[in-house]
């Protein structure tokens, strides 16, 4: 247990596991990602020269408020949700019909979207 | 009136009449028929009666004076019911009542009836036939530092959830939700144990999760143990999880893990999964309906062994 232990860790990383902390972390990422909408970037990841030059310092927050494996997953996860929709729209366009998830054959609740 | 009805019918019966006389048998139903009607005119005396004993008078005497038809009324009913009852037939807002409540009384019972088999009989499945699919022994510690193994799951029923501290996203909110669940299902009394078992125990030690699961729900026991604990207990579970290789100490990274809530009952064995689908409010009642309807494994057993599957357990022969 003592193997991972803080002493390594530099005293900016903020300690995400607190409540606050992970408030003030998601509320970067959202202006973040506000800005790359204004600037139509979808993949902060692929097109990262862009968004830093576009989002600098909304980015710059980002990161000081985040960790790294978040920063980059957070990324990811929209660069895949955004897929994902224009996957659905693409979808609803060929008239495909919604199946709601569920993990049993069971009367299921209205998934929550 | 009467006179016009009997020519008409000795009309007909001069057909018969004819046919008789040229000795030709007909039809048993004309033989009904003829008789009736031929009622009405003296029975001729001659060798014909012989030749066809079987059309009889049925003991009708013509010498006798007849009876008229009887007019007395059977039941008696007044002339604006009677007009009623040939418009409306026996149905009347009495008749009506009856017919919605027996009718509404046999389908709430049947739908009622139908969804508590196939909720039972899903139960039964998801007990594997009493084989632990999920769950199983496991030796961990709380977030006191104290040991934790799964007896201590026993008495109560458990809400089992996988997590790390360091989780992004989906964590916190799955968290905010148990606390939804605990908060209604244990509404009056502790009926319900709720669990957090990390999947990242390199970093969770029991301090950290004090720390953070306080923040969520004070209910919620925290375990973390030995990497290999760890592992057998989520292999136990079904719970798959991924630690990136070669991590350096200190460094950053994400767990990958599966995102389910299990529901374990008194004696340790699996009642239920509730997936992402699951919210604030469709959780909740969820959890209570699987709890009110689970039975003892004693009780199982003792319905298993008489057989009694109930009276209507063909609703859900599968």
């Amino acid at each position: 247990m003592g193997l991972f232990s803080s002493s390594s860790t530099s005293s900016e990383t903020p300690d995400l596991t607190k409540k606050s902390t992970r408030a003030l972390c998601w509320e970067a990422r959202d202006s973040f990602f506000a800005c790359l909408d204004k600037n139509n970037i979808i993949d902060a990841i692929e097109n990262s020269k862009e968004a830093t030059a576009q989002c600098g310092s909304q980015e710059k927050d980002f990161e000081k408020d985040c960790v790294g494996s978040w920063v980059e997953y957070f990324k990811q996860k929209r660069t895949m949700e955004y897929n994902k929709a224009k996957m659905m729209e693409s979808l609803a366009a060929q008239n495909a019909i919604k199946l709601e998830e569920r993990i049993k054959f069971q009367e299921a609740p209205p998934a929550k979207k | 009136m009467i006179s016009k009805f009997l020519s008409r019918s000795s009309l007909r019966t001069s057909v018969f009449n004819s046919s008789r006389l040229q000795n030709v048998t007909r039809p048993f139903f004309l033989n009904r028929c003829s008789s009736r009607f031929l009622s009405t005119q003296p029975p001729k005396a001659d060798g014909d009666k012989e030749a066809e004993p079987s059309t009889g008078t049925h003991g009708y005497d013509s010498t006798k004076p007849r009876k008229p038809l009887s007019r007395i009324t059977i039941g008696k009913v007044s002339p604006g019911e009677m007009k009623r009852r040939q418009v409306t037939g026996f149905i009347n807002w009495k008749a009506g009542i009856i017919f919605v409540l027996t009718g509404g009384g046999l389908w709430w019972f049947f739908t009622s009836e139908k969804g508590r088999l196939a909720r039972e009989s899903e139960a039964e499945a998801n007990r594997g036939y009493g084989k632990p699919l999920i769950g199983g022994s496991f030796n961990l510690i709380d977030q006191d530092g104290k040991s934790f193994t799964d007896k201590d799951l026993l008495g109560k029923f458990s809400l089992v959830y996988f997590g790390f501290s360091l989780c992004p996203d989906i964590c916190p909110d799955e968290l905010e939700k148990m606390a939804v669940f605990i908060d209604d299902v244990n509404k009056d009394g502790e009926v319900m144990k709720p669990v957090f078992i990390t999947c990242d125990p390199a970093r969770d030690s029991p301090e950290v999760l004090k720390e953070y699961l306080s923040e969520f729900h004070p209910d919620i026991v925290g375990l973390t143990g030995e990497y290999d604990e760890i592992k057998n207990v989520c292999k136990k579970y079904r719970v798959y999880f991924s630690t990136p290789p070669n991590m350096k100490p200190g460094q950053d990274y994400l767990v990958d893990h599966s995102i389910f809530f299990y529901l374990m009952d008194p004696e340790g064995k699996f009642l239920d999964v509730l997936g992402r689908q699951y919210d604030n409010v469709t959780g909740p009642p969820r959890i209570k309906q699987m709890m009110s309807e689970w039975k003892p494994q004693a009780v199982r057993d003792a319905e298993e062994a008489s057989k009694k599957k109930g009276f209507f357990s063909f609703l859900t022969k599968n």
